[in-house]
């Protein structure tokens, strides 16, 4: 999880002193801290003289910040499973209405870290009122009547079940008929009626009869062999708003569900090819023992002996967002300026607010691993430069014409020497012990071969008497950063 | 596969050799580029130069699923009623379309093709579509680029011609492809490795100098940088899984960084190139164009356009209830610009004749419109082919629209396999003979013919 060396010591001492038990509790263990992290004040439309200055309605500089201060500085844990649901259930900023699209943006990605280590149901079903996910899959345009089958089929096919979850294209139609009606106010921010992920408590909305008898399809169905009654909304002040409830319930009780959730986890913590008897016999605990709860599962992943097999160390292509974190982590540097955050990710194939497609970002494959094209992996061996050099021409996207500040502004955080490279290792003579410092610190799960450190000693020679010493650390640095076991975790 | 390693027997530097000395044992690497005329030589024996008879291939994904039923249009045909039927709003008639022939008509947005057509460049292959259809977008998108119906495959199907050709051939020149895309795609993979560079936007596609700048005359220092960084590589432990994948991802791009700033920077000489419209597939077809006239070894690109899955705002009805506006016809349209100035400009490169341009969806859209102004996934569509030697014309049989012949709740069923498409492409246009091309597409030899949309 991008630890740095400290966190990774602190972790094997407990493990050591305590059990594995102890060590994995302490990561599963600790509770959310996103107070810490609160919205900014041009959220919601209300202050837009406030806001940032790019945008009255917004700024995607921002708003990737804001998310990215949180990979960085948040419970790593609780963190990694936010950037996780992200893209579990992704939503895209350029397909809602532009006057609510940060409101929605702010709300979809408040129900993910909400939900991040909490109950996968919840989730799904907190996805289903999201409106920026009533926007993406058009919800809002799926009626009685007048059904769109853009939701029905990707709850199935990528929130839940999988492609191969057993269900067929009938069932497709069916569960895109039991969550028609699904809508957003179309109104100013100010007349907001509800807010319902930041605060569930009111859901359904105080209209819901009015609007629900127009548009939601309440005639019986038949979904995955089972029978959903008709009803009709006046039914005895029943607050029953669609079949969507009840679809859920099939969805989560096929094994399917537990077991394509296990198998997209594994891959996205572990390695890319999961044990399949692991992934049944967890995805069976996920469902029936831990009712879809996150943080016991994940106790389970952590705890499984599979987990510490030599296949799952080192072995799996860092995404955008963890390269991007793990380079900060390296060289104990902070946050560069907005700007750069967001061309820096969105170079490495990650804006957060844009998502390639429904499915989400990359999968975590071995090989023809969607993060690291020819373009993005020399983009990644060169976002080093930033920290080191301060170079920041790579991100200048418009040829030269952005005002130069808006990049180059001092990151926050700046790079030091002395916390990559101690002063007492700088010296010729103790060239070994830098390297194992820095190969300890850069490359943790690989040891640099003994040809490796010979050329890097020679080519260190070289630059010892042409270059000074700052400038001779971060060639190296740089070099050592360059290779590929930097790109895996 | 083998893949040639930099120097395995290159002796170690001595200690006191000095920079000008390191260059020079640089270039028994491999990896300058045109310099030492390998431009992948991670690949297979490539050569450093394009083929000035060689084939070209620019495959181009319509991604989200095409409806492909306003592009070709059946205004006038015995099924046409079914197609007015089912579509009240969203269907283009005879007076809306671009005239082709047999009572079909393009989309007026395809001008451009519409002119291809006319001067017998542009085939249309009707019914195209895969065995057993999955409406998802994602294992479709694997069935197509895999050329494999049950999406089971770890390779795609230029994957495997490359391979091929790279075992076949001592020295191959055409070796790899260039996926202009942002993320790798199935269709370039072979196992271990991907059998292109993918670039989206060359800009900055180089390992840059410590201030950050492009090395655009390879000066000293940035040779000598890369050098270290290849070097280094060179000497790990062997790799394998993500490690051998990253690894040998890392040397093709340093690799190949050279001849892709060369090229641009020769065709930036040029000026005299036809002006690309400012789409993202018009910059894609422009920056394609300038890898060919750039003198790039690679025969095949391949590209796509977003934005096809059109469940709502497909379209938009004129003061008349005309359904011309909207997304499916901003889309067509910036496809139909890009594909046009792509074809001039190959035309005034005088390489026409060499280019062939394969445009696909993953699958096409149902049959009946939606209740929210769009189409949900639908089976079969259509696919073109254009090109100088490209025979103008309509194949495959369009399929029925009649209710009782529609598949997948409402779809188009398929009257051609889309491995039909792909061996003519092998067979007629790469030249492989067609035991090759059977089994790289992993048919039996008597199924799967190719098609006359080029000529044997």
């Amino acid at each position: 999880m991008a630890a740095t060396r400290d966190e990774r010591i602190a972790l094997y001492e407990l493990g050591r002193d305590q059990g594995v038990e102890a060590a994995v509790d302490a990561i599963v263990g600790p509770a959310d801290d996103w107070d810490r992290f609160p919205f900014p004040s041009w959220w919601d439309g209300k202050n837009v003289d406030t806001g940032p200055a790019d945008s009255p309605l917004g700024s995607g500089d921002q708003f990737i910040q804001w998310y990215s201060r949180q990979l960085l500085e948040a419970n790593p844990l609780g963190a990694k499973m936010f950037k996780f649901l992200v893209d579990h259930a992704p939503v895209n900023a350029r397909l809602m209405i532009e006057q609510h699209r940060y409101i929605y943006l702010f709300q979809h990605f408040n129900l993910c870290r909400r939900h991040a280590l909490g109950n996968l149901r919840s989730f799904v079903e907190a996805v289903s009122w999201s409106g920026g996910m009533i926007w993406m899959l058009d919800l809002k345009n799926s009626v009685r009547g007048n059904l769109n089958e853009n939701f029905g089929r990707e709850l199935l096919e990528l929130f839940t079940l999988g492609v191969n979850g057993g269900y067929t294209e009938e069932d497709v139609v069916a569960c895109s008929r039991a969550f028609t009606g699904r809508s957003t106010p179309i109104r100013q921010p100010e007349d907001w009626p509800y807010s319902p992920f930041l605060n569930d408590r009111e859901w359904p909305p105080q209209d819901w009869k009015d609007h629900y008898y127009l548009y939601v399809d309440t005639d019986e169905k038949t979904f995955m062999g089972e029978t959903l009654t008709g009803f009709t909304p006046d039914d005895e002040g029943e607050e029953r708003t669609n079949h969507g409830p009840e679809v859920l319930d099939v969805i989560f009780q096929q094994p399917a569900c537990g077991e394509y959730m296990v198998w997209k986890l594994w891959r996205y913590f572990v390695a890319p090819d999961p044990p399949e008897d692991l992934v049944q016999q967890l995805g069976e605990r996920f469902r029936t023992v831990h009712d879809y709860e996150f943080r016991p599962l994940l106790k389970d992943i952590f705890m499984s002996e599979a987990f510490y097999a030599p296949e799952s160390i080192g072995t799996q292509i860092k995404d955008a967002g963890d390269y991007f974190i793990s380079c900060m982590k390296a060289l104990g540097v902070g946050l560069p300026t907005p700007r750069v955050t967001y061309v820096a990710l969105e170079s490495m194939g990650y804006n957060a607010m844009e998502p390639p497609s429904i499915a989400g970002w990359p999968e975590p494959e071995a090989e023809g691993n969607g993060w690291v094209g020819a373009e993005k992996m020399l983009f990644r061996v060169n976002l080093p430069l930033l920290w080191l050099e301060k170079s920041f021409t790579m991100f200048d996207r418009s040829g030269g014409t952005t005002p130069r500040a808006l990049y180059a502004e001092t990151p926050p955080s700046d790079f030091r020497l002395d916390r990559v490279a101690p002063g007492q290792f700088r010296g010729k003579r103790n060239f070994d012990l830098l390297l194992d410092e820095l190969n300890d610190r850069l490359l943790p799960f690989h040891r640099l071969t003994a040809r490796q450190r010979e050329f890097l000693r020679e080519n260190d020679e070289r630059n010892y008497r042409e270059l000074d010493e700052a400038s001779r650390i971060r060639e190296l640095v740089r070099v050592m950063m360059a290779l590929p076991e930097f790109q895996l975790q | 596969m083998k893949f040639s390693t930099f120097d395995q027997d290159h002796p170690p530097l001595s200690q006191g050799v000095d920079r000008r000395g390191f260059l020079k044992s640089l270039s028994g690497l491999g990896m300058m580029g045109a310099a030492s005329g390998g431009f992948f030589p991670f690949f297979c024996k490539a050569g450093g130069e394009q083929d000035p008879e060689g084939p070209i291939f620019v495959l181009i994904h319509q991604a989200g699923g095409n409806d492909s039923l306003n592009t070709v249009v059946p205004v006038d045909i015995a099924d046409s009623s079914y197609y007015y039927e089912a579509r009240p709003e969203l269907s283009l008639n005879a007076g809306d379309v671009l005239p082709l022939e047999q009572g079909f008509g393009l989309h007026p947005g395809l001008a451009q093709l519409k002119g291809l057509w006319d001067s017998g460049d542009l085939a249309i292959i009707n019914g195209v579509g895969t065995p057993n259809p999955i409406l998802s977008h994602f294992r479709s998108i694997d069935i197509w680029e895999g050329a494999d119906p049950a999406a089971t495959t770890e390779s795609g199907w230029l994957g495997r011609y490359f391979a091929h050709q790279c075992e076949a051939n001592e020295k191959f020149d055409a070796s790899i492809g260039i996926d202009v895309r942002t993320t790798a795609s199935l269709a370039f993979r072979t196992p271990g490795n991907d059998a292109a560079l993918t670039i989206n936007n060359p800009r900055f596609f180089d390992y840059l100098s410590a201030e950050g700048t492009l090395p655009t005359a390879p000066g000293f220092d940035e040779v000598l940088r890369k050098g270290v960084v290849a070097g280094l590589i060179d000497r790990g432990a062997p790799s394998t899984g993500a490690r051998e994948y990253v690894t040998a991802t890392l040397k093709a791009a340093l690799g190949g960084s050279d001849a892709v700033q060369n090229s641009l920077a020769t065709a930036a000489g040029d000026g005299a190139e036809v002006t690309f419209p400012s789409s993202t597939v018009g910059r894609s077809l422009r920056d394609v164009a300038r890898y060919i006239g750039g003198g790039m070894p690679t025969p095949t690109y391949f590209l796509s356009q977003d934005g096809y899955d059109t469940h709502g705002g497909q379209y938009i009805l004129d003061g008349v209830g005309r359904p011309l506006a909207g997304k499916h016809a901003g889309l067509l349209s910036a496809l139909d610009s890009a594909v046009g100035a792509f074809a001039t400009e190959m035309k005034r490169q005088g390489v026409w004749d060499r280019v062939v341009v394969m445009i696909y969806s993953e699958f096409s859209r149902k049959i009946v419109q939606n209740g929210s102004g769009g189409t949900d996934h639908g089976a079969a569509g259509s696919v073109f082919v254009a090109g100088g030697q490209t025979q103008s014309g309509l194949y495959g049989a369009y399929p029925s629209l009649a209710p009782e012949d529609r598949i997948l709740n409402q779809s188009m069923p398929m009257t051609t396999d889309f491995r039909r498409v792909y061996r003519t492409i092998l067979e007629r246009w790469f030249g492989l003979n067609s035991a090759d091309a059977a089994t790289l597409l992993r048919i039996p030899v008597s199924e799967h013919q190719p098609l006359d949309f080029l000529a044997p």
